[in-house]
């Protein structure tokens, strides 16, 4: 695999999709009509992606990108809405209490991840930054068990979303980072990590984040500069998961716009592997517009 | 418009339900007919005309609609005039909301689908794809009619360019731009810069313009967005001078931001003294339900002492509009005189709620703006105005 193609973060929802979630929101459909329009979603958001090695499930149900870690844990609860970085989107924070997993991984697993081999979770340092009550350290066990299930049932690749770091540029955070990043990987000897940054500029963090311990690093092209990376010097173990398609602008990539940072990548940066895809989650876009920005990626991947 | 502690509204207020599904196309219940003779009663509005039409309960033609929506926007005005207000509107009761009415009304824009802000919650994006250009201004008939019937001053709010620009996509400047390459992303920068500021000259301007001519002389300008990048609050800036142009000494002007991180404004906002005359955000919201002027009662003003250092007329949200707790005017006074501390002079502070009261029913939202006013009053009384 040396090129390949990827969503990335969560897959906007089908006009279907959204009209049935207001409709239940207000008492107008139940819960098996809302499932049955999931169903058909997902079975969307699968076909979208016939011919990609990695396949992901577009987190469809998650309500933000660390929601789904509230129902994990015995005790946590839902706070107030947050705005999620430069965007006109919000979180809502996470007050954890008791960070032991409550009974069944299982039915929390099939809930949360519904099909692929590409499983796509926060980072521990921007689910930590996203809460209260939880360490760098108890969410890097959360990920980590979380990673340790799904890689024993059949998960290969892993995308750990991590805006936050580079965001922030937290470098005192790193070291936290980097141990629990370490213990995800030993829960998955063998899987391919991906620490999916974006929202920010990499360059000046560039050389830590390589040093940490996973397959390959995620980078916002419509923030960085590839030339940064190259005069930085990449690692040639590391793969690269290059956004290179703006998931912020409904305007459609064209070669002449890809052609530059994708000639530098693979001829100057040389990572080990890289992986095209989404600058951020896809879902910032309209589904139209998103699945014609898939199209752009088949073409860049060779997925007939 | 330099009345010591004046009082305002700040934009949107509920839609009766009979307006609501008289336009969507509902069926009226003897409910939602009830309620209009309710407050038609309440507000001394005479709704003889309005029930005559309701009664249809469906299928209303265009110029039926036009006089439901003429009544909902006569009684939002009551409303605010009975709860004791110095300036009025109507609560927005002619608009769908802030973002997807004007877009409809410039060209360039096209419509794609929904995208999500939280939750199920979405709203329609546009994207640009041509050039931008104005209709017609989209706010003057509303401010003819509204002027037509309302007792008080009338202040129009219209969403402000930088908020425009940021909740849509661009494909027209930033067209051809490459990805990933210092070039490219001086050149987005600069793409950015300027859809901010063609919307400011091709849109916003011509609309404030228009109003002005039409008589308007309190304007708001809204700016949820303005910082939500912090490196661009300087674009929004640029974006807001070009926007008032030359009508900076001819008009009031408000411009209203909330939910924000007000920090990020400082101290780039000193290039809107002279241009904005009050500065109105949001802090009930953060603030402490106990009465008291102290730091720790009043957590949520903490901002003020960075904006009162320029010389803007402070506009001071002391109304939560996401509760439906109703604040005794003992806690409005104390706010008001809280920030009174730090403002020094009372004709430099307008009381108001933190944002629109749209959430919130026209029971609540009364119950709220007139203890605002009482609140008001109590603090008139005890500086001795």
């Amino acid at each position: 695999m040396k090129r390949s193609v990827s969503l990335n973060g969560k897959y906007p929802r089908s006009e279907a999709l959204i009209r049935a979630t207001r409709d239940y929101d207000r008492g107008r459909i139940g819960k098996e009509e809302l499932e049955e329009v999931y169903r058909k979603d997902y079975e969307r958001v699968k076909k979208l992606q016939d011919g990609f090695p990695l396949r992901s499930d577009g987190l469809l149900n998650w309500q933000d990108i660390v929601r789904p870690f509230a129902y994990l844990v015995k005790e946590a609860h839902v706070g107030g809405l947050v705005r999620y970085f430069e965007t006109n989107t919000f979180y809502r924070k996470l007050f954890f209490y008791d960070v032991s997993i409550r009974g069944d991984m299982e039915a929390w697993a099939s809930q949360f991840f519904r099909f692929g081999n590409l499983a796509i979770l926060p980072s521990p340092y921007t689910l930590h930054r996203f809460s209260e009550g939880l360490s760098i350290e108890k969410a890097g066990h959360l990920v980590g068990a979380v990673v340790e299930y799904l890689w024993s049932n059949g998960y290969d690749y892993f995308f750990l979303q991590e805006p936050a770091i580079v965001y922030y540029r937290d470098m005192e955070a790193m070291e936290k980072l980097e141990e629990a990043l370490e213990f995800i990987a030993k829960k998955s000897n063998g899987a391919i990590i991906s620490l999916n940054t974006y929202f920010a500029d990499v360059s000046p963090m560039i050389k830590h984040l390589l040093s940490l311990p996973v397959s390959a690093i995620g980078i916002d092209f419509t923030f960085t500069d590839v030339e940064s990376l190259v005069q930085a010097g990449w690692d040639e173990d590391k793969g690269l998961v290059a956004g290179i398609i703006d998931t912020q602008n409904s305007l459609m990539e064209t070669d002449e716009v890809l052609a530059p940072v994708m000639e530098k990548i693979e001829q100057e940066l040389e990572p080990k592997f890289f992986i095209y895809t989404g600058s951020s989650d896809f879902e910032f876009l309209p589904s139209s517009v998103a699945d014609r920005k898939v199209e752009i990626l088949k073409r860049l991947g060779g997925v007939k | 418009m330099r009345k010591p502690l004046l009082t305002h509204e700040i934009g949107s207020l509920a839609k009766p339900n009979w307006r609501v599904k008289a336009i969507t196309g509902r069926f009226l219940t003897d409910k939602d007919l009830e309620e209009a003779k309710r407050w038609g009663e309440f507000l001394q509005v005479e709704t003889e005309e309005l029930l005559s039409i309701l009664s249809k309960r469906t299928d209303f033609t265009p110029q039926e609609k036009d006089r439901i929506v003429y009544y909902s926007s006569m009684m939002a005005v009551r409303l605010l005039e009975k709860a004791g207000l110095d300036v009025v509107y109507d609560g927005e009761q002619h608009r769908v909301e802030m973002y997807e009415y004007p877009i409809k009304r410039i060209e360039g824009f096209k419509f794609y689908g929904h995208v999500r802000s939280f939750d199920n919650k979405y709203y329609r994006k546009a994207a640009l794809t041509g050039p931008m250009k104005l209709r017609h201004p989209y706010h003057v008939e509303e401010f003819r009619r509204i002027n037509s019937f309302a007792k008080k001053p009338v202040k129009i709010p219209l969403t402000g360019a930088y908020t425009l620009v940021d909740w849509s996509f661009d494909e027209y400047y930033m067209k051809d731009i490459e990805i990933g390459t210092r070039r490219g992303l001086e050149k987005r920068r600069e793409a950015r810069r300027r859809f901010v500021m063609d919307m400011a000259k091709e849109v916003i301007y011509p609309n404030l313009k228009a109003l002005y001519e039409e008589g308007a002389r309190i304007l708001q300008i809204d700016e949820p967005a303005a910082t939500t990048k912090p490196a661009e609050v300087p674009d929004f800036v640029r974006g807001t001078v070009e926007s008032v142009g030359d009508l900076k000494d001819k008009v009031f002007f408000a411009m209203h931001i909330c939910f924000s991180d007000y920090s990020v404004l400082f101290p780039h906002i000193e290039g809107l003294q002279g241009v904005i005359h009050e500065m109105h955000f949001e802090y009930a919201n953060r603030d402490t339900k106990e009465k008291g002027r102290t730091p720790e009662k009043r957590v949520g003003y903490g901002i003020l002492k960075a904006l009162a250092k320029y010389d803007f007329i402070v506009g001071l949200g002391v109304i939560d509009v996401h509760t439906d707790f109703v604040e005794p005017p003992e806690l409005v006074r104390d706010r008001i005189l809280y920030a009174l501390d730090i403002v020094k002079d009372p004709s430099r502070l307008y009381v108001a709620p933190d944002c629109g009261l749209r959430t919130r029913t026209w029971d609540v939202a009364f119950a709220k703006l007139r203890n605002m006013v009482e609140g008001r009053n109590l603090a008139l009384r005890e500086i001795g105005l």
